[in-house]
């Protein structure tokens, strides 16, 4: 129900959930008597809602001992975002857990928590005012050309804290007070928006590591038409296709860690076959409860403590697309509140996903039988060694139960010559061996789903294993640095052509 | 499959004639407006389409006929045209017909009950669903609503509640803003509803805007003018002309004593759109500004628009309590406002049978009932008010002066003529 709309619905021909979505939200409605006070009744949460995860090892020059884990939330921001803009929600918990034991459980969460202070409390203008105009020091417009930029009406900080549970479950804080940059308004208020506002939001960490929170290009691509078009099969190939969700931006959370904080030993392993090699990654927020009633409310103070009680995970995500292409839509909300300790419920749908069902229907291939231990392995337990992927090569992280994470063997290196496909393209170093920002987890997953992978060799042939969806790169370049995605699409571009993108309303007809 | 393109066929046909009576009542109104949803029509009409053709590719499917119905729904609601609610209601039957008991299609159903007030029926439909699956958000919310509305108050508590843990949200958050308001914590509800604006979604601005508006009735309720109004104006820059937040803008400039400003805000919605709320309320400050025939009006106006209501809503309360308020129809009064109370015993309902009972001189009864109504200590301007008329009349003065103190205080959320009414007699019992 609360995944991005053009993944989630599209990808499973489950157009309802779009449907219910927009018709259960709150509409303007020719006034009725407001004695039924209709509260919205489903709402998205974008706020809280993951929308990708990335683990790789760092490619950026001299980062050679680092790993890189990136998560992103709010899905499909409009570039000229106003009047409100995208913020990281100061009552949202955001985390990326590592599980370095195999049981589904996080050893090592990373917290990172907001909040938005008001440098002009008065300004009704939001993100950007011109504060310095006011004090006599600026001119008219607003301009906001640093992070301690008077003009920056709203800026963002946020504190970071690890938490390992081999010291108990105790948190430590690595890092606060550093500064989110503002959306990238536009040329006017926000120039040299990379070098003067997105570099600078790159901190350092005391373990060596850095850390980035702020808004990004959204860097997943897809086109859902051609995936899917029945009738013009373009999809077959690497282009021709149009990339869905080119235009929007996300916010991204980046962190960068030594390797060794993150393994089971707390050492660097010696190899991709040693036993601390492989880790299991994925992001959650949580939002707190909150106990309708309160038991005492007779002070008329307006300071009244706050009566928000516990947090409550309310999104969760690992590898790419599962939340999309596995879970049934019923169980979104079961699957968004779980954890991957708790993954055996699930296992059903992996090991007979209606998606290979669909794919069959619609391209007329046959798919592997179930019970689908290929699928189980690349989403559920990781890829042991094998005669397939070779005898260095693995991803097995499980105690023997399936749990869905992104697994990481962080032992072996970037890649000379990165293929998009990753595996599939005879690259170790990419996805479904943790995932980088370019790579193109849609045609690799619908090959996986489709059975064209070397894991199942009756069906790894064409057109099994040439699926895709004509969209071969994102519509902006990624950074070759650490935040590795890209400059957010600006919301008011005075250079080159406006930028465009594809809503949900530009979606095709369905097959 | 003939039968299914047959089926399209009249739904196509259907829609047509649909959209052409939308025309016509266009053209019967004054002025229309062209809100941003007018914008979105071909969105929804798009999606109208898409789910035909699903319906004509898997018609053993329920997928496409609940498609169908949602987008019906968003039609309905975007256009005010309550045909399509019934379009909507006939497709979700096609739907529970090819696949009996289907969850969406359950789920689409109680929402279309709760739209058209039957919350009895809402009620069954979602536990019905519940059947299913039981740890569904969206259907506590459901639950919530409908018990909040059959006046289950312990019931709605425990329902929302379950909402919350299951996932807090910002609709659940506006749910318990809701419920504590209802109980009379009215700082508790302002700080749900803080919560509920912060988790809107961003993509929404009437989302944001509804949100602002709620929180800033409970901070006009508090008697915080000056933030509530900041609220209303921030809802308005969010999403202009959305009518709540008009309303509430027009409510605060009433108690700021800006008569005239509200009465512009109010003019200008009534140039917008045929709201029975904004007739009943300019005809209000008409009369007090003394333009007796501007107010004749406007009543009229608002007697014509809240009959179409009342027939839509089925239900007679704003209807009864404008004719109690105005000593005219109280025999007919007594008998709606029973009727209604035999179907509901929220605290608004018991309320107006209290109302009409006393003006129809029952005044012992009449008591019983607004006991009822302020069971769960709401902090209402109205309830209150006749609260302090009925025990009046009793002469239990303590408590008359009590409740007609509490109505004062919370006097932002009356109307002005009943306001000055309240304050004289408060003076006459001090």
């Amino acid at each position: 129900m609360r995944r991005p709309l053009v993944r989630g619905i599209a990808l499973t021909f489950l157009l309802s959930a779009l449907a219910l979505l927009l018709t259960l939200s709150p509409a303007p409605t020719r006034s009725l008597a407001s004695s039924h006070r209709e509260a919205p009744l489903i709402v998205a949460d974008p706020l809280a809602d993951n929308t990708d995860t990335y683990a790789f090892r760092s490619t950026e020059p001299g980062r050679t001992g680092f790993v890189t884990l990136i998560a992103n939330w709010i899905p499909f921001e409009e570039p000229s975002g106003g009047p409100h803009f995208y913020k990281f929600d100061d009552t949202v918990l955001y985390e990326i857990y590592v599980d370095n034991t195999g049981d589904g459980v996080e050893d090592i969460a990373y917290q990172f928590r907001f909040k938005t202070r008001f440098t002009n409390p008065d300004s009704i203008l939001g993100m950007a005012a011109p504060n310095q105009a006011l004090a006599g020091t600026g001119g008219i417009e607003p301009l906001i050309t640093s992070l301690n930029d008077p003009d920056y009406n709203e800026p963002q900080t946020y504190s970071v804290t690890r938490i390992d549970r081999r010291n108990g479950g105790r948190g430590v804080v690595i890092a606060q007070g550093l500064v989110t940059p503002p959306n990238n308004i536009g040329e006017r208020t926000t120039p040299n928006y990379e070098t003067a506002l997105g570099q600078p939001a790159v901190y350092p960490l005391p373990n060596g590591g850095r850390v980035f929170a702020g808004q990004r290009d959204e860097g997943f691509y897809i086109d859902v038409g051609g995936a899917f078009d029945t009738l013009k099969l373009k999809s077959i190939g690497a282009t021709g296709g149009v990339d869905s969700t080119a235009g929007f931006n996300v916010n991204t959370i980046a962190i960068e860690v030594p390797i060794q904080e993150l393994t089971r030993t707390g050492t660097v392993p010696t190899g991709p076959t040693a036993p601390d090699a492989v880790i299991g990654v994925w992001a959650i927020s949580s939002r707190q409860k909150i106990s309708v009633l309160r038991s005492d409310f007779f002070n008329d103070d307006d300071q009244d403590p706050l009566t928000l009680g516990p947090f409550q995970q309310v999104s969760r995500l690992g590898s790419p697309l599962v939340n999309e292409l596995i879970i049934p839509l019923k169980l979104k909300d079961r699957f968004n509140a779980s954890t991957p300790a708790n993954d055996s419920q699930f296992a059903q749908f992996v090991t007979n996903p209606q998606l290979a069902q669909l794919l069959s229907a619609v391209f007329g291939i046959t798919v592997p039988a179930a019970p689908r231990n290929d699928l189980v392995a690349i989403f559920a337990t990781g890829i042991p060694v094998n005669a397939v992927t070779g005898p260095n090569y693995t991803t097995f992280l499980s105690d023997g139960r399936p749990h869905e994470m992104m697994r990481l063997n962080v032992e072996i290196p970037p890649s000379a010559s990165p293929s998009r496909l990753g595996l599939l393209g005879g690259d170790v170093a990419g996805f479904p061996n943790g995932r980088r920002v370019f790579d193109d987890v849609v045609d690799i997953s619908l090959r996986a789903v489709a059975g064209g992978t070397p894991f199942t060799p009756a069906t790894n042939i064409s057109p099994n294993n040439t699926l895709g969806d004509g969209v071969a790169n994102n519509d902006v370049p990624f950074l070759t640095r650490f935040p590795y995605l890209g400059t957010p699409q600006s919301g008011n571009s005075t250079l080159g052509a406006p930028h465009q993108h594809h809503t949900v309303d530009a979606l095709p007809a369905l097959p | 499959m003939k039968a299914v393109k047959v089926l399209l066929l009249l739904s196509m046909v259907a829609g047509a004639v649909t959209l052409g009576a939308i025309h016509f009542r266009s053209k019967s109104k004054t002025t229309t407006s062209v809100s941003p949803a007018a914008a979105a029509q071909s969105k929804v009409d798009q999606r109208i389409l898409r789910a035909q053709q699903l319906i004509e590719r898997m018609p053993k499917q329920s997928g496409g006929y609940n498609q169908l119905a949602s987008a019906y729904m968003q039609k309905a609601r975007e256009t005010g045209d309550f045909g399509f609610n019934q379009m909507a209601d006939d497709t979700i039957t096609r739907s529970l017909a090819v696949e009996p008991d289907n969850y969406d299609a359950l789920k689409l159903r109680a929402k279309l009950q709760l739209t058209y007030h039957r919350f009895a029926e809402a009620l069954e439909t979602a536990h019905r669903a519940q059947r299913f699956r039981i740890d569904d958000h969206d259907v506590w919310g459901q639950i919530t609503d409908a018990l909040v509305e059959l006046g289950d108050y312990p019931g709605a508590v425990k329902a929302a509640q379950k909402m919350v843990d299951l996932r807090p949200d910002s609709s659940a958050y506006a749910r318990v803003s809701y419920l504590r308001s209802l109980h009379g914590d009215t700082n508790g509800a302002i700080q749900a509803m803080n919560a509920a604006v912060k988790a809107a979604n961003p993509n929404d601005p009437e989302a944001i805007a509804w949100s602002r508006v709620q929180l800033g009735n409970e901070l006009m309720n508090a008697g915080k003018l000056d933030t509530a109004e900041k609220q209303f104006d921030e809802a308005l820059r969010i999403f202009p002309d959305h009518h709540l937040a008009l309303q509430s803008k027009a409510r605060a400039r009433v108690a700021a004593g800006d008569l005239q400003g509200a009465v512009q805000i109010y003019e200008h919605e009534r140039a917008k759109s045929p709201s029975a709320d904004a007739a009943q309320a300019l005809g209000d400050l008409y009369r007090l500004l003394g333009r007796g025939d501007a107010a004749k009006t406007e009543y009229a106006a608002f007697e014509s628009l809240e009959r179409e209501n009342a027939a839509l809503e089925r239900s007679w309360r704003h209807m009864v309590n404008y004719w109690l308020d105005h000593d005219s129809n109280v025999e007919e009064a007594l008998r709606l406002a029973t009727r209604e109370y035999e179907s509901r015993k929220d605290i608004f309902t018991c309320d107006s049978l209290a109302w009409a009972l006393f003006k129809n001189g029952r005044v012992a009864e009449a008591k019983k009932l607004i006991d009822e109504a302020l069971r769960i200590g709401t902090k209402d301007a109205r309830i209150n008010y006749h609260a302090g008329v009925i025990f009046k009349t009793l002469n239990l003065r303590d408590k008359a002066a009590q409740h007609l103190q509490l109505g004062a205080a919370v006097n932002s959320s009356f109307d002005p003529v009943q306001e000055q009414t309240a304050r004289k007699m408060l003076a006459e019992l001090e």
